[in-house]
């Protein structure tokens, strides 16, 4: 499903350059729960970037479903993402000025989708993370885990080949990691959904 | 751009809006509906200005059309019979002729040299309305021979610091005054009624009948213009070509290219003012649009980051924005139209008293829907550079913030 090989990342701080990946070469089936460890530095969430289409590879190729995807051009890497990956990212990153089942539902109407079936999508994955009663609310109005839950719903609405987390439980509590973990196993498990994860601790404990 | 990516901005446009801080929001409609009476009200006094200064030309000093003596003659002959071929002009409501000649007018020991007309006063009163502008005594009388009315300006005050111009220093009614005519003549007139108009060059003359201008200059049925009034102001251009085919063989002028030479530099003056204060008006209202979407796309650059992130188009976030402008702009834009329709209410029951006469804005509609269009694409063009400069910047710069 993901394939990588021989990939770099260089980047330049003034004159010195620094290596952040040194010839990655990764392979990751379908319907996989893969979690990326490693101390602070060590590269994990550049190359979750890389592969996530968030960022360019200096050097090596990625291929997701058997599409090259280190040669798009900018506007090909966004229809990508929007069509084949989902995001999950520290800060939960929700549109403030959205509520709850309009957050979710954007990437279904950016795919082209009618309003009423993108909200319908979006109230049921919104049901199917614990918060069926939560559609109206706006994101300031839910907890820290409540919205990455959100957030969660948003990247799976499209159902889509692979979801990307960067860190997901770096800013909550236990109780709310433990959930939203539990949430990642059982998406992972019961759909079969392909879950790249990055985190900086043995989130599996 | 697809109906999908058009959906999206309005959806994302409408909840901002719809969500946004509503004191940000309310301050910046008022904002641009300020730069939009700003955009509008100073050309609408200036028309009003423009309005009054050809009105006076037209009920002061020209009528609707003048005809002048042919080329290389000081007068017009035959004056009785031209006046009696243009009254008969479908359309013509009457025709003064007048003798104009330079005077020396004396007062005490005041001695001016100025403008003395003579009217026939009953004609005269058919063409212009001096006869309805005088504050003291009353306007000439056909018979009248040793009779004179003056402007205010020039019978002014015996206080000269209250005088715009140098005056006589003071004529009241019933008061005499001599007045030298360019022949040498000398003649002694009572001042029948003093009027005013506003007008500056009118302000300043003097008239007589035209049967003592005969007898002091030996003329007879002479003219040196004829004013003719028309019954409607607007169409003398094509007026002149009706009077050519009725025989009229005398230079035929209208009142704009009478008044073209001294009205002329003042409106072009106004003109370049005008001009100065619409693009300081457009500058200021385009800083504004620019700081508001400037400040609104920083302060959501993550926001912006995440959203490419999802997969929403850049051309989708930047309309999103683009289309927030708008509707700012246009609510902007109502704001303003109801207050200068507030002001331009208030100032056409109390007009300003300008020296020239009494102003009031005038709406002139195509460049109502001028400004409009001004003021939205000058607002586009400043939402667009920082909505497309912050979506454009690189999604994981933008998320690092």
């Amino acid at each position: 499903m993901i394939e990588v090989s021989g990939l770099k990342k260089i980047y330049r701080l003034g004159n010195v350059e620094v290596e952040a990946l040194k010839g990655i070469s990764i392979s990751i089936q379908r319907g996989k729960f893969v979690g990326i460890m490693g101390p602070s530095g060590s590269g994990k969430s550049t190359l979750l970037h890389q592969m996530a289409l968030l960022d360019m590879p200096s050097a090596g190729t990625i291929l997701i479903n058997t599409t090259d995807v280190s040669h798009l051009s900018d506007e090909e890497r966004t229809k990508f993402r929007l069509m084949n990956l989902g995001y999950v990212f520290q800060d939960y990153a929700l549109v403030s000025e959205l509520n709850v089942q309009e957050n979710v539902a954007l990437p279904a109407i950016m795919q082209g989708r009618s309003l009423a079936d993108s909200y319908a999508a979006a109230a049921s994955v919104l049901e199917k993370v614990g918060l069926a009663g939560r559609l109206n609310h706006l994101v300031y109005e839910l907890s820290g885990g409540e919205q990455q839950r959100v957030s969660i719903a948003r990247a799976l609405v499209n159902k889509p080949s692979i979801v990307f987390a960067d860190e997901p439980c770096a800013n909550l509590d236990t109780e709310n990691s433990r959930i939203v973990l539990e949430l990642f196993r059982a998406v992972n498990r019961d759909l079969g959904q392909t879950i790249v994860m990055v985190s900086h601790v043995d989130d599996s404990r | 751009m697809s109906s999908t990516s058009h959906r999206v901005s309005t959806f994302l446009a409408l909840r901002s809006l719809e969500r946004g801080n509503r004191f940000t929001l309310g301050l910046t409609v008022l904002i641009i509906g300020l730069v939009f009476v700003m955009l509008v009200f100073q050309p609408a006094l200036l028309a009003g200005i423009i309005q009054v200064e050809n009105n006076q030309i037209v009920d002061y000093m020209y009528g609707n059309i003048a005809i002048e003596p042919k080329e290389h003659h000081l007068y017009i002959e035959d004056v009785s019979y031209l006046t009696e071929k243009i009254n008969r002009i479908p359309g013509v409501v009457a025709s003064s002729p007048r003798y104009v000649t330079a005077a020396t007018f004396t007062y005490h020991d005041t001695t001016l040299g100025k403008t003395l007309t003579s009217v026939k006063p009953s004609d005269e009163a058919q063409v212009l309305t001096i006869p309805d502008k005088m504050i003291a005594g009353e306007y000439l009388s056909d018979g009248d021979r040793d009779q004179i009315v003056i402007g205010e300006l020039l019978a002014g005050h015996k206080d000269t610091s209250l005088d715009k111009l140098k005056s006589l220093g003071g004529v009241h009614v019933g008061d005499t005054i001599d007045v030298t005519f360019s022949n040498g003549v000398v003649r002694t007139y009572h001042v029948k009624g003093i009027f005013e108009t506003q007008s500056t060059t009118v302000d300043q003359t003097g008239f007589i009948t035209t049967k003592e201008m005969e007898s002091v200059m030996g003329l007879s049925d002479k003219a040196s213009i004829v004013l003719v009034k028309l019954s409607t102001t607007g169409d003398e251009n094509n007026f002149r070509t009706t009077m050519l085919s009725y025989g009229i063989q005398e230079p035929i002028k209208t009142w704009s290219e009478e008044g073209a030479g001294f009205v002329g530099d003042i409106n072009t003056s106004f003109s370049l003012i005008n001009t100065i204060m619409i693009v300081f008006s457009l500058v200021i209202g385009a800083i504004v649009i620019f700081i508001v979407i400037f400040i609104n796309t920083v302060n959501k650059r993550k926001q912006i980051a995440i959203m490419k992130a999802i997969g929403i188009k850049k051309e989708v976030i930047v309309n999103s924005y683009l289309l927030q402008v708008i509707c700012l702009c246009i609510a902007g834009i109502v704001i303003g139209l109801l207050m200068f329709d507030l002001i331009v209410y208030y100032l056409t029951t109390h007009p300003i008293r300008f020296p020239i006469g009494d102003i009031a804005p005038i709406i002139e509609p195509v460049r109502l829907l001028g400004s409009v269009i001004t003021l939205l694409v000058v607002s586009l063009i400043a939402g667009y550079i920082p909505a497309r400069k912050t979506v454009d910047e690189e999604i994981l710069d933008a998320m690092r913030g």
